[in-house]
């Protein structure tokens, strides 16, 4: 399963290929050092301009909030668990009014754009249906982890040992005491035609795997590592370091899946111990010191450990 | 301004066990949001399960209950979505336990389904709407008054709903005691229709000790004797409880008597006037409404919720200004306390209410009043200036 990249056509070989067009302008009202925006920035980057977005409740709920819509697209907001079934009446509406001649037919792209509590948890059901139609769509799901824009409430994509406002630590607590739900291999039992998890520390990696997906139809779904200073508490300067150090580690594996073959994009081969990624976020700053969980932070490390072995590189 | 003796009381704050066997917080003085004060009083309740969906502004509601249901040997579980929050309180419910969650507006749209099985399974919980601006995502952190007619008539089908109306952070606490209760006795879903600004506002609160607040049980069906478990003929009936030797079928389906599905009419009629009929044959014993300078009002002012505050300011504002104005506060919106609308609008010249919906609870009081009813609408989003009500009461006086 070792990287193939250098025999890939690609118009994106180094960060200098990024495209200079900007869909996502400056001066959102979003928090500083937002890990998912640089993600959708790029995202859009590679898209481009004929792409609808379709955003639910969440964190990029508030790329609409005039006067800081920052972001050039058309959007539609969707309730909480229907984004890919409000996708489907697009490019279904699309396609019909272009067949019965009533529109020239744009070439839009239609993009869900949502964070983890859609993905995980609500809007699962309809991103089931959607995948399973078939439809021909892109889903950006961007991963921080919790319900960042409702005050960092657990959701199913929170890693062991987090505290969130629902898995508070306290005497009897440390933190999420569930592991991650493997979204990845939820969506990719669908067979979507593309599936790829991307992490903005690699942007030509993202950007490949964007242009990868835009060459085929149906279904092109991605997980976003999003680093979230404000629900982490972790130092917004940082968030790049600590997306490398996710990928360094191991936490967050850079793969892709076309049509059901599983291929890591990126392999970190030396990968140092999970807490130099830990350590970077308040959130886990209980599993350090006197008081700290040696118990947890062993588990976390052997399940990264158990990943790498298991796909046996 | 906090003053000496007031405890201030956050998310996170864990109780001091050492005076506390229960579980509830110590008696006395807390400084303490409407949110908050909303767990409080559900642990004091007697209620132990929580089946909660993060959703603004009712989720302090919920990330106190994670702090302090596991303090007090209970448990708050983070659901998939609201769907699955109120059908865990039905389970749970089912199983012996007081259930409670809390939501807004788009949660609550996604309960409706469950409420509807809640009522007719007959299963007691307590569901509190932390109203916000709607409709649709609306503005989630400013105040709405906007579900009061869903929570009448959301669900599908021949539904009677029990609402509280909280107009302050202790009668958000003292009604979600009540909530229990009614829930309990009446053994069906029972709201709290609070609203943004009795959620989030910090108030003073008075706990009372334990031994004075009246905590009812739901009456339990005995496995053994074998009794009719949805027995029509009652009012109030002994519940099923699983897990004790009941075999029970518990369906959504209309039913009859042993809880098996029916197609047969009388079934039909049967169960839905029991439904129906254990709350409307007592709705007086629900009611609950407060009254202000109503002995010699001429123009009568009826509101509920945080409007209830903008409206007693008004009315104090119209009685200075020469106007005889009177207010008579919601606090059960629904069963809707018709009688008393009747009884009051018999010696007023005029009724006014204020909501901030385009005109909701104003319908019942227009129904059953016996004089002119004039709603004041102002769409959500911001507090009813008083100003406007008095406005109102000088156009109907004069």
């Amino acid at each position: 399963m070792a990287s193939n990249q250098t025999t890939i056509d690609t118009a994106y070989k180094t960060m200098k290929d990024t495209p200079r067009e900007e869909y996502l302008q400056p001066g959102s009202p979003l928090c500083a050092g937002c890990g998912g925006e640089i993600a959708v920035r790029l995202a859009l980057k590679a898209l481009g301009p004929k792409t609808i977005v379709v955003s639910v409740p969440g964190c990029f709920g508030l790329l609409a909030l005039y006067p800081y819509s920052s972001i050039e697209n058309s959007m539609l907001f969707a309730p909480f668990a229907s984004g890919p079934a409000a996708a489907q009446g697009i490019v279904d509406g699309i396609r019909i009014q272009v067949e019965k001649r009533a529109m020239v037919d744009p070439g839009s792209k239609v993009l869900v754009l949502t964070g983890d509590g859609a993905a995980y948890d609500i809007g699962l059901q309809a991103t089931s249906g959607a995948i399973h139609r078939g439809l021909d769509f892109y889903y950006l799901c961007y991963d921080n982890e919790a319900y960042g824009n409702t005050g960092f409430q657990f959701s199913s994509a929170t890693p062991t040992g987090s505290s969130t406002s629902t898995t508070a630590v306290t005497d009897s607590s440390q933190g999420n005491s569930l592991r991650k739900k493997n979204l990845f291999e939820i969506w990719k039992a669908h067979n979507p035609s593309y599936l790829a998890t991307v992490a903005v520390s690699k942007p030509v990696d993202m950007l490949r795997k964007f242009e990868k997906a835009s060459k085929m139809s149906g279904s092109k779904l991605f997980i976003a590592f999003s680093v979230c200073p404000t629900g982490w508490r972790s130092e917004p300067r940082e968030t790049v370091k600590i997306d490398r150090l996710a990928v360094e580690t191991g936490v967050w594996p850079l793969k892709e899946s076309v049509n059901g073959r599983v291929t890591h994009t990126y392999i970190p081969r030396k990968r140092p111990p999970v807490e130099n990624y830990l350590k970077t976020q308040r959130r886990f700053e209980h599993l350090f010191g006197a008081c700290g969980s040696e118990h947890t932070l062993q588990e976390i490390q052997r399940d990264v450990d158990e990943y790498w072995r298991s796909i046996s590189i | 301004m906090r003053r000496s003796g007031e405890v201030k009381v956050s998310a996170t704050t864990t109780i001091n066990k050492k005076n506390t066997s229960s579980g509830a917080l110590k008696p006395g003085t807390y400084f303490m949001m409407g949110n908050f004060a909303c767990v409080e009083a559900a642990i004091m309740a007697g209620c132990r399960f929580y089946a909660g969906y993060p959703i603004t502004p009712s989720s302090e509601i919920f990330e106190r209950a994670c702090v302090r249901f596991p303090e007090v040997g209970g448990s708050a579980i983070e659901m998939e979505d609201e769907v699955a929050s109120a059908a865990a309180l039905i389970g749970a419910s089912y199983a012996g336990s007081k259930a409670m969650t809390a939501t807004s507006g788009p949660g609550f749209s996604l309960m409706m389904e469950n409420i509807g099985l809640a009522f007719i399974t007959e299963a007691p919980l307590v569901i509190v709407n932390v109203q916000r601006a709607g409709p649709s995502t609306g503005i989630p952190t400013l105040v709405g008054q906007g579900d009061m007619m869903q929570a009448r008539w959301g669900s599908h089908g021949d539904l009677e709903t029990i609402a509280y109306s909280p107009s302050s952070v202790q009668e958000f606490f003292d009604l979600t005691i009540t909530a229990f209760n009614t829930a309990e006795r009446f053994r069906t879903p029972v709201f709290v229709m609070a609203d943004q600004v009795i959620g989030m506002m910090w108030e003073r609160l008075k706990i009372p000790s334990i031994e004075g607040v009246e905590v009812l049980q739901r009456k339990v069906m005995d496995a053994k004797t074998r009794a009719k478990p949805f027995d029509y003929a009652n009012d109030f009936i002994p519940m099923p409880i699983v897990g004790t030797g009941t075999n029970i079928n518990v369906d959504s389906l209309t039913h009859d008597y042993r809880g098996y599905p029916s197609t047969d009419y009388t079934v039909s009629e049967s169960m839905i006037g029991h439904l129906l009929g254990k709350i409307r044959r007592h709705a007086e014993e629900i009611w609950k409404w407060d009254g202000y300078l109503l002995d010699d009002a001429e123009e009568l002012v009826v509101a509920y919720g945080s409007t209830a505050r903008s409206a007693l300011a008004a009315v104090k504002q119209a009685r200075a200004n020469g106007i005889k104005a009177g207010l008579l506060r919601l606090i059960t919106p629904w069963p809707f306390p018709d009688a008393i609308i009747e009884r009051y609008s018999r010696r007023v010249h005029n009724i006014v209410v204020p909501e901030l919906n385009y005109g909701q609870i104003v319908h019942p009081v227009r129904e059953n009043a016996q004089c002119p009813v004039i709603g004041i609408n102002r769409a959500p989003g911001a507090l009813m200036d008083p100003t406007t009500i008095v406005d109102a009461l000088e156009v109907v006086a004069n």
